[in-house]
């Protein structure tokens, strides 16, 4: 079983502004994302969070052009949002753009799995999210904001990482640089104030989407549904080995299992209001694709070997005619 | 999960050969000259030969070992891998070879190397194994009518650590041969004969069909042909599986 490992955060300096260019540049997609071009400069200025959006975003195009065969008419529906495993990274990055305006996709290098990559980048996620607004702010402004983030620490105040009507996502992917293609993916939605759906009509929709589910579990308030699948797409019902094996992840924050003993697993979380258990504040819902993840990490660790092995070999070739005899 | 350590001699590599199955030493012998279609042979790189084995790139090895030990799962693994064997570091790592007095060194390390010579010699042309095991079955899934033989599960890794290597042993078709399909009413008797928390053993039949190379020991990639579960008490056997190919 692989885990996914948290190598440390990194402070994500290198926010998507590219615009334009081609959808499969490798190099570009790493720097930005997926898309576009790695900007000349970084951004500077204030800005609309409409203005940063299309500095980032650059020329999207809607409804995404999906080049990966449809998912077969018996397997699992296994999508968020239309992102599903197997999709390519630039596929997947188009799709999540194209679920709103401002949503922006910035290449997640602070979390992935620890391989060996042989010196070459391997992109393995990207996070999604609205822009805001960029404000530049003069050295008091900001002495003030840190002030008042430690005193609410202080003072163990509740810091929402998300506002009503925003989403975010995180989709993981992998293979050799340029061929990345999706593994898990998982979204997060708060609804709107005032505009809050009911638990009960959250659930169903996810019941309507998802069929019936394999684990429904409701504790605190929460409601959590899972639908697990084993490598030959059969439900993976109660009395099976892997029942209590093969779990998914609904948050984006949160890491990921991978065994190749498990197939399509779909997560969901609905989180009430604070005020009216009946009303859903968010949702969560995350699918990996288990064995298939295992077996794209597996196979690209061997093609990261083979190329390395190859590159040897020519050095050492190389050596045999053209390096200099020692002077003994 | 096998705890077979230590470097062992020819003469108990031959016996490990030995199983009813098993080929004798002639057979071994003319295996060896089969596989002469090494990376070497044909001038290939080491780097290049696992692109190269796929389905059917062992096809004409038709030696079986059954239950060997560590070292000859380093020596086949080095034999498949189409690498040179690293016999005289393994030479001058092995005790034997280390404390010996000074005097009779040379004469040790002789003895030694002709003993891992023999050894990598004898699994040329292996291309089947037959390994026991426990089966770590699971109890009967009614949902599908069947048993998980979790031994053979796509996770499932077999490792043999010798001579400060670590070969890894895995079931390509483990997905669909670790279902052992039984109608409810066998499974009752079957659940009933292995009793609450008991152990069954596996006796499984497998093809090589791949192998890739690794710093510290490769991955050999086999693919299961045929299995035997009994229950370790009595002894019954609970069922012969025989996978369609």
């Amino acid at each position: 079983m692989r885990f996914l490992n948290w190598t440390g955060l990194v402070l994500l300096t290198a926010l998507l502004a590219a615009c334009g260019g081609s959808k499969d540049s490798a190099s570009g997609g790493a720097a930005s994302g997926g898309f576009g071009n790695t900007p000349k400069s970084a951004p500077s200025g204030n800005a609309t969070a409409e203005e940063v959006a299309e500095e980032a975003r650059g020329d999207v195009d809607c409804p995404a052009d999906i080049g990966t065969p449809a998912r077969a008419a018996s397997a699992p529906v296994d999508d968020v949002v239309g992102v599903r495993p197997g999709m390519t990274y630039e596929e997947a990055a188009n799709v999540v753009m194209c679920t709103g305006d401002l949503m922006v996709v910035t290449a997640d290098n602070s979390r992935g799995f620890n391989m060996q990559t042989y010196g070459q980048t391997i992109r393995q996620g990207f996070n999604a999210r609205p822009a805001k607004p960029r404000i530049e702010k003069t050295s008091k402004q900001i002495m003030q904001e840190m002030q008042d983030d430690m005193i609410a620490r202080g003072g163990n105040a509740v810091r929402q990482d998300m506002q009503p009507g925003e989403s975010k996502w995180y989709v993981g992917t992998m293979g050799l640089p340029g061929q990345e293609r999706v593994i898990n993916a998982a979204r997060e939605e708060w609804f709107a104030e005032g505009r809050n759906p009911t638990m009960a009509s959250v659930e169903q929709a996810l019941l309507k989407k998802y069929g019936t589910p394999t684990r429904n579990q409701k504790s605190g308030g929460n409601i959590y549904l899972s639908w697990a699948y084993d490598p030959l797409s059969r439900p993976i019902t109660e009395t099976s080995p892997l029942f209590n094996q093969c779990s998914g992840n609904a948050s984006p924050d949160g890491g990921v299992n991978l065994s190749p003993d498990c197939g399509i697993v779909v997560a969901a979380q609905v989180v009430p209001t604070t005020d009216n258990p009946d009303l859903a504040r968010y949702m969560q819902v995350g699918v990996v694709n288990q064995a298939g993840g295992y077996e794209a990490i597996t196979a690209t660790e061997q093609a990261l070997q083979q190329q390395d092995n190859e590159r040897k070999a020519k050095q050492v070739e190389e050596a045999g005619k053209n390096a200099d005899a020692p002077q003994l | 999960m096998r705890g077979w350590l230590g470097l062992v001699a020819a003469l108990l590599l031959v016996q490990g050969c030995g199983g009813p199955k098993a080929p004798d030493s002639a057979s071994g012998q003319a295996a060896g000259t089969a596989s002469a279609d090494t990376a070497q042979a044909r001038g290939e790189s080491a780097a290049a030969r696992p692109a190269a084995a796929g389905q059917g790139a062992f096809a004409n090895r038709t030696g079986e070992l059954v239950n060997p030990d560590n070292s000859t799962m380093v020596f086949l693994y080095y034999d498949l891998a189409g690498i040179p064997p690293p016999i005289d570091d393994w030479v001058e790592k092995d005790s034997r070879v280390q404390y010996v007095p000074a005097i009779e060194k040379a004469a040790k390390r002789a003895e030694v190397k002709a003993e891992l010579e023999s050894g990598v010699a004898a699994v040329r042309g292996i291309g089947a194994l037959r390994l026991s095991m426990n089966a770590n079955l699971s109890d009967y899934d009614p949902s599908y009518g069947e048993f998980m033989v979790r031994a053979l599960a796509p996770s499932s890794v077999v490792e043999f650590p010798a001579m400060g290597q670590k070969v890894s042993l895995k079931f390509s078709n483990g997905r669909t041969a670790q279902i052992w399909k039984v109608p409810a009413a066998e499974a009752q008797q079957i659940r009933d004969k292995i009793g609450y928390g008991g152990n069954v053993s596996l006796d499984v039949g497998l093809r090589i069909t791949g192998v890739l190379p690794a710093p510290g020991g490769g991955t050999i990639s086999t693919e299961v042909i045929d299995y035997e579960l009994r229950d370790n008490r009595s002894g019954a056997m609970l069922g012969r599986i025989q996978l369609t190919q």
